[in-house]
């Protein structure tokens, strides 16, 4: 759905709500705080039959979302019950690197969803406040269109996988801390982490997340990585602390990380648990390597 | 390992201290590991035992730090220990560090002893509430 304005927005998302209402669907709506409050309000009543989520909270990190929404699929009782959803993870203010995870998120929803039901989401894109590569990017990444624009690029049926972790990313800024390291080195890696995390004035909290999510993707590199380690970088840019894994190995499946872990699945849990923990994580792999990037936003 | 654990239960419990002595030349390095991890200190070790799991009050205590590559190393030193100590509880508050591997492995543990009506879990450091929740893991 693309909307200019409030009324654009209302006239897109009210029939798609109200009809699922009509219809006694499992409705879950995730928007950021403007559109959430517009549609509430709009709803009335009616806005107790639909679970609404803040997206500037599950979507600050786009990796997370999928995940979500399986959540939501697993806990509804389908066949017997219909679902459908909205979901609004760009909106205007949010980086360039948000956007470029916002338009691989919308690409790999199709890709998580390909098996199964099909049922229907909603994604709403502000044409006054994106920019036109976002609203393209949308354009290509969704099999239907509604709004007032036209579609100016193929839909991206079945995206190659491989290109789904192709990419290049920022170059790093003035860097903090290089370190290699192997497995022997995990325990300096996790010190060192909390050093610069505590240094960088991230609270305790969030300094103790970000030592894990790093051991856990530097054990990723120990284990899977090629050469029996990494490389770690840290720096800090754009209001965030930064820290980069890199190793010679590559991903293969561009959904790792998106789904919760099943209780008796082995492996599979570091990536996801970095998704859920950090305010961004960035997956880029191919022939070269991997990285994954982890930012933490310092408040 | 096993009799250096009923030592250091009886140590805990009573006003006696010990020097134990070990050749690092000539035992494997396992047994090491799990010989440094059973003592509540232990010298010239930390390459081998990054985390210790001995008893205190009745209480066993895990101390340090625990992730993929030792997580092997506290499920058999657990093993050992518990079937020795019967602890009252878990102190997990010395615990510096511990990544999903360790905590599934200690899980295992804590579950079993608490079917069987013991040991409860007490001063988890707040990442390994985070971490159980995101899980759905239960301590």
């Amino acid at each position: 759905l693309f909307y200019a304005d409030a009324d654009e927005f209302l006239a897109g998302t009210m029939p798609f709500v109200e009809e699922g209402i009509a219809a006694e669907d499992s409705i879950l709506v995730a928007l950021p705080k403007p559109t959430r409050k517009l549609l509430q309000g709009a709803l009335g009543s009616e806005a107790e039959q639909v679970q609404f989520v803040a997206m500037e909270q599950l979507g600050r990190n786009p990796g997370r979302i999928i995940s979500a929404w399986h959540d939501f699929l697993d806990a509804s009782h389908r066949p017997e019950t219909s679902v459908r959803g909205i979901g609004e993870p760009a909106w205007a203010g949010r980086s360039d690197e948000e956007l470029d995870e916002c338009g691989r998120h919308e690409l790999l929803l199709n890709l998580a969803f390909d098996e199964g039901p099909a049922w229907p989401l909603m994604c709403p894109y502000d044409t006054s406040g994106l920019d036109d590569g976002v609203l393209s990017a949308a354009e290509h990444n969704h099999p239907v269109l509604s709004g007032k624009r036209s579609r100016s690029a193929p839909y991206a049926d079945h995206p190659n996988p491989e290109a789904l972790l192709a990419g290049s990313l920022t170059r790093r800024n003035s860097v903090l801390l290089e370190l290699a390291f192997d497995k022997t080195k995990l325990s300096e890696l996790r010190r060192l982490v909390s050093e610069h995390a505590r240094l960088a004035g991230l609270g305790s909290q969030r300094t103790e997340d970000l030592v894990l999510v790093a051991c856990e993707v530097a054990t990723n590199s120990v284990r899977f990585g090629g050469g029996g380690g990494g490389d770690l970088h840290i720096w800090c840019g754009n209001g965030a602390l930064i820290c980069d894994v890199h190793d010679t190995g590559r991903i293969n499946e561009p959904l790792v990380g998106r789904r919760r872990p099943a209780h008796d699945q082995v492996g599979g849990r570091g990536v996801w648990i970095a998704h859920q923990l950090c305010d961004l994580v960035q997956i880029r792999s191919d022939e070269d390597g991997t990285h994954v990037r982890l930012q933490m936003a310092i408040d | 390992v096993r009799w250096e654990s009923i030592a250091d239960g009886f140590m805990a419990a009573n006003p006696l201290s010990a020097l134990c002595g070990y050749e690092r030349d000539v035992l494997p390095e396992n047994l090491l590991a799990d010989l440094a991890a059973v003592h509540p200190a232990a010298r010239g070790t930390s390459d081998l035992a990054p985390f210790h799991l001995f008893s205190d009050s009745g209480d066993l205590v895990l101390e340090g730090e625990v992730d993929l590559f030792s997580a092997k190393a506290l499920d058999r030193v657990f093993t050992l220990v518990d079937s020795v100590a019967a602890p009252r509880a878990l102190d997990l508050g010395e615990l510096d560090f511990i990544d999903h591997h360790g905590l599934y492995a200690l899980a295992r543990h804590t579950q079993r002893l608490a079917s069987e009506g013991q040991c409860a879990v007490r001063n988890a450091p707040p990442i390994v509430d985070r971490l159980c929740d995101l899980l759905e893991l239960k301590l």
